[in-house]
């Protein structure tokens, strides 16, 4: 296997307001997060010599829906998808363009419009099984808690107790980013006393449903500093897709729903390819897939930040607040930010890189050393699951 | 010798109190009717009475099925092909459907009789299923119940043997629901009980204990329908037999009328206490009277593990309200879906046969991996297109984890929340699907025995839809 460690420099990002767009269409959210990227790294519309564009929601949307929106003249576009991951599989995709020299300076962005057409909470929409694909995303993470709390033998209140933890943490750090959606802290007894959206998960346990747009300029490392001198290097890319669909009721009996193997998969290979021996001292900050809070609870070991089964400990710790040793979610998370399927992989590369760059104002931790990025796309039994780590120019 | 090989039913979970529904009218009423769920019609009400008559019996060693009723989902559509594919019969069969008659399911019963008799075949199924509607607030309604009843008939190993058999047929018009209509139409009982059902089971019935030489002391127990309770208890008396010990209760007011699976039904609930060398007296009223004789055999100790109807009516939950009735059977109207629902299309129905309607997984000839649906590339070795079919439907299955989803998408989720469950087959096969008739939610414990169960599904569109879904054991 090759590398791509500090050969690709971010040198621009952008990113819209998340939230009910109800005022803005698919080509405003491309405009407005792209236009903050060019600014932020000094570069025009003439610079850009590709883009690679990540949307999921329908077939509607393709390259030409960016270059149409920023009036880029025929240059290569192409719309790659994976799920939750796509926003950072565009800048996956972008950055072995750039590597291979075939293109210096490259364009990734990532939208999504849910909201135009009435979805409430990511239900399955056209396109899937027709007999075998029932119900709603909720509802597909709601077995990995239960499974969860069957195997570590957690009762059921203190486990709702647990995930209403990792809740309340997003909460309070999303009041503290402005482009969130939501930006208020909740309290326990909000968190525990919601209404339930599919058992064991209330409301407070799931991300809302969002519109948004984030981009990033990437170019060769050595010609970054031709732009800007505020940028960062891509270290490590990991991508692992799994290969059972539950969406077709294919579960295989080897699967196991508390612990994401194909996260496992991606961190390792992009840790080996950064260099990191322990996850848990090397990474300065983290921005998981928090779609669910269960979610995020098995990310934490399956991204080897704690032994299976020690999450919890971890949450009553507060390992992972921004006062904690490895802060997680520090803009909110999916949980306050939402999720515009598309998108939200380069919404959380923007937040680790403004945390690197010293920009995250009331939410800048100490000491940023290396940020990873964490989508998973899919539902547990399989994932396609991308890890992103960045780190500090040389 | 032919007669019955074994028996079966289904009763579905909830019940309603007469007394529930009364209170929109200000009307009384005694006992409860049972309710089919949301996904269940006289369909997927038939093969669950096939599957509880078919425990322990090879289905594909049965020769065709006949399937009563009056409520079929389909006006054109055999019901008795889609249940002999769902059961995995064999294609080389017979099927037909006995529609629009209440005493439908005693005909089927005559028929598969009589083709045994002939020779033609050796083992034949009859289903009797139902879920009549009667117009909303009328005494219909409160008295119809839901529910099938299966039997087995055949030449060799019977629990009963059919002595004789004795059918008079009329025109007579009480009940009757014209093809445009969904409601069961009637006409005043003062007129349809004195100068039909009464006369009518009284002449027949007569004739044929007559026919068949015997007297009513030498019946052990007399089983019939009716159209109500008060009209089946006028009956015994007049043809001289004891209401007390001879006479099979009707279940008015445990169940309710079934149609034509009504008989039947009450046929295998004489034939869960029926021991050997008893005699059983049959009549079911509709459109004219159909009479049977049976003689109990020793064999009828074989076929003790079967839930019946008996043992259904022990299991129950009751629904809340009348409001909920009319839900589930879509009596009012609800706001469209805003979402785009996922509609399935035939042709991918019919390719996917296998696993999504007869429940085949597929087991590798290399290494015997089992998965679920048909894998053509075994996801163990990685041998492709090697491997043979396995039947899930009858192994014991547990359940891995399960969810209750208050958000699905679609369109008709009619009782909510939906119910999903990943289930693990005895055999080796992990599968998630749809999960009814579970209950209160946090009720459910991880690795509970489940049971398979024919569904309709709920999707929006043309298609009916039907699956496989799991549910708690009843």
């Amino acid at each position: 296997m090759g590398d791509i460690k500090d050969k690709v420099a971010i040198i621009g990002m952008g990113c819209t307001q998340y939230g009910d767009l109800w005022d803005k269409g698919v080509s405003d959210m491309i405009i407005d997060s792209c236009y903050e990227a060019y600014e932020d790294a000094g570069v025009g519309p003439k610079d850009i010599e590709a883009v690679f564009v990540g949307n999921v929601s329908s077939g509607m949307w393709t390259g030409a829906t960016v270059t149409e929106a920023l009036q880029l003249d025929r240059i290569p576009a192409t719309r790659v998808e994976n799920n939750c991951a796509t926003a950072a599989e565009a800048l996956r995709v972008g950055a072995f363009a750039v590597a291979s020299g075939m293109y210096d300076t490259v364009l990734c962005v990532g939208f999504e419009k849910l909201k135009d057409y009435g979805s409430g909470a990511l239900e399955m929409p056209g396109g899937m099984h027709p007999i075998t694909v029932v119900g709603s995303a909720p509802s597909s993470f709601s077995k990995s808690a239960i499974r969860y709390f069957e195997q570590y033998k957690i009762p059921y209140d203190k486990g709702k107790e647990i995930l209403a933890k990792i809740a309340v943490k997003n909460h309070a750090n999303g009041a503290l980013a402005p482009k969130a959606q939501f930006r208020r802290p909740i309290t326990m007894e909000q968190a525990l006393n919601a209404p339930i959206i599919a058992w064991p998960l209330g409301l407070f346990d799931c991300c809302p449903v969002t519109d948004g747009a984030s981009a990033a300029i990437i170019t060769r490392a050595d010609k970054a500093k031709s732009y800007t001198q505020d940028y960062v290097l891509i270290k490590g890319l990991g991508l692992s897709v799994g290969r059972i669909d539950p969406f077709k009721g294919k579960f295989r009996p080897d699967v196991d729903i508390t612990f994401w193997d194909e996260t496992w998969v991606a961190a390792q290979q992009a840790y080996e390819q950064t260099g990191i021996k322990d996850p848990r001292k090397e990474i300065g900050s983290a921005e998981v897939h928090d779609c669910f809070t269960i979610t995020e609870l098995i990310i934490y070991e399956s991204l080897g930040f704690c032994p299976r089964g020690k999450g919890p400990e971890e949450v009553e710790a507060e390992s992972f607040t921004l006062k904690g040793d490895l802060p997680i979610n520090t803009d909110g998370g999916l949980k306050c930010f939402g999720h515009p399927v598309g998108a939200s992989g380069l919404r959380m590369i923007y937040e680790l890189y403004n945390q690197q760059l010293g920009r995250a104002g009331e939410r800048q931790v100490a000491n940023p050393k290396l940020g990873l990025a964490h989508s998973q796309g899919g539902t547990p039994g399989m994932f396609q699951a991308s890890v992103t780590i960045i780190g500090p120019r040389d | 010798m032919v007669g019955i090989c074994s028996y079966g039913a289904y009763v579905p979970l909830y019940r309603l109190t007469r007394e529930e529904i009364g209170k929109l009218m200000g009307t009384k009423g005694a006992g409860e009717r049972s309710v089919a769920g949301a996904d269940e019609d006289a369909l997927t009400m038939a093969i669950d009475a096939i599957l509880d008559c078919t425990t322990g019996i090879d289905r594909e060693s049965i020769d065709g099925l006949l399937a009563a009723s009056c409520s079929s989902p389909f006006a054109e559509k055999q019901m008795a092909a889609v249940a002999a594919s769902a059961l995995d019969f064999g294609e080389d069969i017979l099927t037909a459907d006995i529609a629009a008659s209440l005493r439908g399911g005693m005909t089927a019963l005559r028929m598969a009789a009589d083709i045994v008799k002939a020779g033609s075949a050796s083992k034949m199924m009859v289903s009797a299923s139902d879920m009549r509607l009667g117009w909303p607030t009328s005494p219909q309604e409160a008295n119809i119940g839901d529910g099938a009843a299966a039997l087995l008939v055949g030449d060799s190993d019977v629990i009963a043997t059919i002595e004789g058999c004795y059918t008079e047929s009329s025109d007579f018009t009480d009940l009757w629901r014209p093809a445009t209509d969904k409601f069961v139409h009637s006409w005043s009982d003062r007129f349809t009980l004195a100068e039909g059902y009464q006369p009518m089971m009284r002449k027949a019935v007569s004739n044929a204990v007559k026919k068949f030489g015997v007297t009513p002391a030498d019946i052990t127990k007399f089983v019939y329908n009716a159209p109500d309770a008060r009209a089946h208890s006028g009956i015994a008396g007049a043809l001289k037999f004891d209401a007390k010990t001879q006479v099979q209760d009707p279940l008015f007011n445990q169940m309710g009328n079934t149609g034509s699976a009504f008989p039947l039904m009450l046929l295998v609930a004489a034939l869960e206490q029926a021991k050997a060398g008893d005699t059983l007296l049959v009549a079911g009223y509709g459109d004219g009277v159909d009479v049977m004789l049976l003689k109990v055999t020793d064999q009828i100790e074989k076929v003790r593990n079967r839930h019946g109807v008996l043992g259904y009516l022990q299991s129950k939950r009751m629904l809340p309200s009348y409001l909920k009735y009319l839900r589930l059977r879509h009596l009012f109207h609800v706001e469209p879906a805003r979402f785009t629902p996922v509609v399935p299309g035939l042709a991918q129905l019919w390719r996917e046969r296998d696993s999504l309607f007869k429940l085949h997984a597929s087991k590798c000839n290399q290494c015997g991996w089992i998965d679920f649906p048909i894998r053509r590339v075994c996801p163990k070795c990685l041998s492709k297109d090697d491997y043979t079919q396995v039947k899930l439907l009858d192994q014991k299955v547990t359940v891995y984890s399960f969810s209750a989803d208050t958000v699905a998408v679609l369109p008709e989720v009619t009782d909510p929340p939906l119910g999903r469950a990943i289930i693990d087959f005895e055999g080796g096969a992990r599968l998630e699907i749809e999960m009814t008739d579970y209950g209160n939610i946090e009720d459910m414990k991880v690795g509970q025995p489940m049971e398979m169960t024919f569904r309709k599904l709920e999707r929006q569109g043309d298609v009916a839809a039907y699956g496989w879904k799991c549910k708690p054991v009843r």
